[in-house]
């Protein structure tokens, strides 16, 4: 047993410790204690978490894992393995940090067991590559019938393909199993190195949830759709009213404030621990962009930032709950009303 | 039911061959129509395929196919299930509007809902097992949650109201 103490000139107030134990002939048992001030605990803010989160001891700590990995046997690696893999191909990188082709070159370079598995097998290392690199088009191509047929056309094909299916699949696992279906090598592949599968499912995960104009653009139609509907019933009470019907544009309208005022509710109990954010949500509300928002931030897999009391997914839920509920049925049927009467 | 599907065809043909209709109030009922079919489909979706819903709520999510073929027919028929649900309801309840006015609408909806709220009292399955202090705040939230969602699943069909405790099995009959 080792055990390393990390102390800080800059940084007293901080301090780690890093215990490694080794419990089994190929494994270790890490364990890291932080001592920091209470202060640091109480920080709220995404940005003063990310600044601790970026200090030089969890810098060190990642930076041995990473070491760790390197030296890691093909013949030990196991699924923990390969979500630690996983991890660090979906690393992101800062500005200061090299771009991802040159990220992965050193993957390649630096990680024993992947570059000893890339030599084995020669599709590996296209695939991973084309799959992180997010590469898409390319047909479907003829595979071989073993593994060991297996060139780096194929490798590269079958990472296109990945990338394909998971655009189209609701979700990672989707796209993996449909993938597996369509090239029964990789089944064989996947039984014979236990880390491979967990690696792809979170490679996929992090493709899938990845910020991109596409969504950005989905996002945005759904703002102008959402805006269009409201434009049109206040064209159809506008109606009512302009044809002496005043009682019914008048119960339309209470419709659409009541439900305005319910999803105003709705953002001041989900986000009344934060004012800033607050304020913004309120203000999308307002403008009836909120539903863009909402949508970009599943989409995106946002994490909460820890004010909010509930995640994004429900969110967006309870929203367009209050919204067909209050607005979108009642109009719906004051509509209809509305035809009929004139028949 | 036939007289209603009668009715129904009857006043579509009287809107197709009508030529006072205002195109932007037809264009106002089916956004309307289209936007709400399009909320409770993408709900019901993204809280189906959540890793989440899955997760905790394996008899009730997980119903949505996660690729390939079956999943966009799912994807289509949910959302024609929605629009086809909304339009017959609010033809439905147009008609009862134009026969007798708001309070037969009220009538039949409030009867509904009444008949619906005595078959969970008598199935001894009204109220949510929610983690309030106040009995009153438990029974408000109950009735709260069943009306909404009786409205919802009754004008939209949405298929996670459709669940066996909510609005489905014998309720659905």
């Amino acid at each position: 047993m080792s055990r390393v103490r990390l102390k800080h000139k800059e940084q007293e107030n901080k301090r780690c410790t890093l215990s490694i134990v080794q419990i089994g002939e190929n494994e270790c048992k890490v364990e890291v204690l932080f001592l920091m001030p209470l202060a640091l605990l109480k920080m709220t803010s995404k940005k003063q978490k990310e600044a601790i989160m970026i200090s030089q001891p969890f810098r060190m700590i990642a930076c041995i894992h990473q070491i760790f990995q390197d030296w890691r046997t093909l013949e030990t690696m196991d699924k923990l393995d390969g979500v630690i893999m996983g991890s660090l191909l979906t690393a992101k990188s800062t500005s200061a940090q090299k771009n991802l082709s040159s990220r992965m070159e050193e993957f390649w370079t630096n990680n024993r067991s992947m570059a000893k598995l890339s030599e084995e097998n020669k599709f590996f290392k296209p695939l991973i590559n084309s799959i992180v690199l997010h590469r898409k088009r390319g047909g479907p191509g003829q595979m071989g019938k073993s593994l060991k047929l297996l060139t780096e056309q194929h490798g590269e094909i079958l990472g296109r393909q990945f990338n394909s299916m998971l655009n189209a699949a609701a979700t990672e696992e989707g796209a993996v199993q449909s993938w597996l279906k369509k090239y029964p090598l990789m089944v064989e592949f996947s039984e014979r190195h236990s880390f491979f599968l967990p690696m792809l499912y979170l490679v996929g995960k992090d493709i899938k949830h990845a910020v991109t104009w596409e969504k950005l653009a989905s996002s945005a139609i759904a703002a102008a759709f959402a805006l269009f509907d409201v434009i049109t019933d206040l064209y159809t009470i506008n109606y009512y009213y302009d044809k002496g019907m005043g009682d019914t544009g008048f119960v339309m309208l209470t419709f659409v404030g009541v439900s305005l005022l319910l999803q105003l509710g709705l953002v001041t109990v989900i986000h009344h621990k934060n004012s800033s954010r607050w304020r913004f949500e309120i203000l999308a509300t307002l403008t009836y962009t909120k539903p863009a928002f909402n949508k970009f931030r599943v989409l995106t897999n946002q994490k909460s930032e820890g004010h909010e009391l509930m995640p994004p997914v429900t969110e967006m839920v309870c929203f367009k709950i209050l919204e067909v509920f209050c607005e979108s049925i009642p109009v719906s049927f004051f509509s209809f009303s509305l035809h009929f009467a004139s028949f | 039911m036939n007289w209603l599907a009668q009715c129904t065809v009857i006043q579509i043909m009287s809107i197709l061959s009508s030529t006072n209709v205002d195109n932007i109030l037809l264009l106002s009922v089916v956004l309307s129509a289209g936007m709400t079919s399009e909320c409770v489909t993408y709900m019901t979706y993204i809280k189906d395929i959540s890793e989440e819903g899955r997760r905790l709520g394996k008899l009730f999510y997980g119903f949505v196919p996660l690729s390939g073929f079956r999943l966009i027919m799912v994807r289509i028929s949910m959302y024609m299930l929605s629009f086809c649900q909304l339009i017959g309801k609010c033809f439905g309840m147009s008609i009862l509007y134009n026969l007798g006015g708001p309070v037969l609408v009220l009538q039949v909806l409030g009867g509904e809902m009444l008949a619906y709220l005595l078959y969970k009292v008598v199935r001894k399955d009204l109220v949510y097992s929610v983690s309030l202090k106040s009995k009153h705040l438990i029974i408000v939230f109950t009735l709260l949650q069943r009306i909404s969602s009786k409205i919802v699943a009754d004008f939209t069909g949405m298929l996670h109201c459709r669940h066996p405790y909510e609005l489905g099995g014998s309720t659905g009959c």
